[in-house]
């Protein structure tokens, strides 16, 4: 196990499968000899030359040579930067690269990598694009919680025959971690149970799963013993994973960044209430930001995306009447 | 930097900088003269630093103004109901 940065434990899975096939190259700007600007692709432009490609800046050329690429036998890595600049690429992502095997029977082994999430850098940098993603038949979308995370599932995405939306949370670009030297790909569609517990299940994804940690280990104290489950893949969803812990504590809380309606909070609360409605002691609750832009004024910030003090409260009320002592 | 050598960013920055283009146009074509075009410059410079100065000196917003100006609709309408 080595400590490193979520960003380094990206560009070392990256760098290991560059190494073991020929056919994975990178697309995007500031690349070679910037490295990207998260530093998640240092290094990897010297040390395979002329497999990481600076591009001009068209988001749109830039996926579509993916797609090309891809459909030519290479296994591409699309680097959008922030993953707000994919709104200049959305027909080469959502009616090209996700469209191709169903329309045309090709694969598209295309990974789409950009930075997300809520942070500063105000509306026009933050739009919250997973459930967009997400809702897209034929797109596979993940965003790691941790950099061991982020490697493993940037091994998987790369080995893929479809293409993989990345996202990288912004808050979590400099998150340290331990990370393994072995060949780990995390499978696609796999949750994982961060911390078991008891008494209520709190389902989240990238960095909103270190505010539901830092919460749990609050209530803790109190003998509210919360067990968290990071998604890690938003499509597929881990419904197993969530179902199985939710008829265990009986109760859910969903918690996400992006604007709550219409987004993965509701689509897991549907699927939870569909199938094991009568698992549930009480209503799944849902915590999101909310209707609106992000703002630039951080004080604006703090007010529209979730706080941890919101969290907690729709954990208590997923326990209100309970027992004491569960 | 990647895409352009130093000496190509610099050589436009002295010889095609797109404003001393702007204003050799402005004066060629005899709609300003320098003095004029110096009192402009100089009044914007100030008022974006007057715009500076008010920024600094001004109170956070009000957290209550952060989902304002979405749209026309009440944001309570739009679906932010806890």
């Amino acid at each position: 196990m080595t400590v490193m940065t979520l960003s380094q434990a990206f560009c070392q899975g990256l760098g290991e499968e560059m190494r073991s096939d020929p056919s994975v190259i990178v697309l995007g700007t500031d690349l070679v000899d910037r490295g990207g600007n998260f530093a998640q692709i240092k290094g990897l432009g010297h040390e395979y030359p002329g497999r990481v490609l600076d591009t001009p800046i068209s988001e749109a050329a830039m996926v579509a040579a993916g797609v090309g690429a891809a459909l030519n036998g290479l296994r591409p890595v699309v680097d959008l930067n922030f993953i707000d600049f994919a709104l200049g690429a959305m027909d080469e992502i959502i009616n090209q690269a996700a469209k191709v095997r169903y329309m045309l029977g090709a694969q598209v082994p295309l990974v789409i990598r950009g930075t997300a999430g809520i942070a500063l850098f105000a509306a026009q940098h933050n739009n919250s694009l997973e459930s967009a993603f997400a809702h897209t038949p034929g797109l596979l979308v993940v965003m790691p919680a941790t950099p061991a995370d982020a490697k493993g599932l940037i091994k998987s995405a790369v080995r893929s025959n479809d293409p993989v939306v990345f996202l990288m949370h912004k808050r979590l670009t400099g998150l340290r971690g331990d990370v393994s030297e072995e060949d780990e790909p995390v499978p696609l569609g796999k949750a994982r149970v961060c911390r078991p517990g008891r008494s209520v299940t709190v389902v989240s994804y990238g960095a909103l799963v270190g505010n539901c940690m830092k919460v749990a280990d609050q209530l803790i104290g109190e003998g509210i013993d919360v067990e968290v489950v990071d998604l890690r893949s938003l499509f597929p969803l881990d419904m197993e994973t969530i179902l199985e812990s939710v008829e265990r504590t009986r109760r859910l809380v969903v918690v996400s960044d992006e604007p709550r309606h219409g987004g993965l909070t509701s689509e897991i609360a549907a699927t939870v209430q569909e199938c094991a409605f009568d698992s549930l002691d009480r209503p799944v609750m849902r915590v999101g930001s909310l209707h609106t832009p992000i703002p630039h004024s951080p004080p604006l910030i703090d007010a529209v995306i979730p706080s941890d003090g919101q969290i907690e409260r729709a954990i208590r009320q997923t326990l209100a009447g309970r027992e004491s002592g569960i | 930097m990647n895409y352009r050598t130093q000496e190509e960013v610099d050589q436009w920055r002295q010889e095609r900088d797109p404003i001393d283009r702007f204003r050799e146009s402005l004066l060629a074509a005899g709609l300003i003269d320098l003095e004029r075009y110096a009192a402009l410059v100089e009044s914007k410079v100030q008022l974006v630093q007057r715009a500076i100065e008010y920024a600094e000196a001004s109170p956070w917003p009000d957290v209550a103004s952060a989902s304002s100006n979405v749209t026309e609709l009440d944001p309570l309408l739009m679906g932010d109901v806890s």
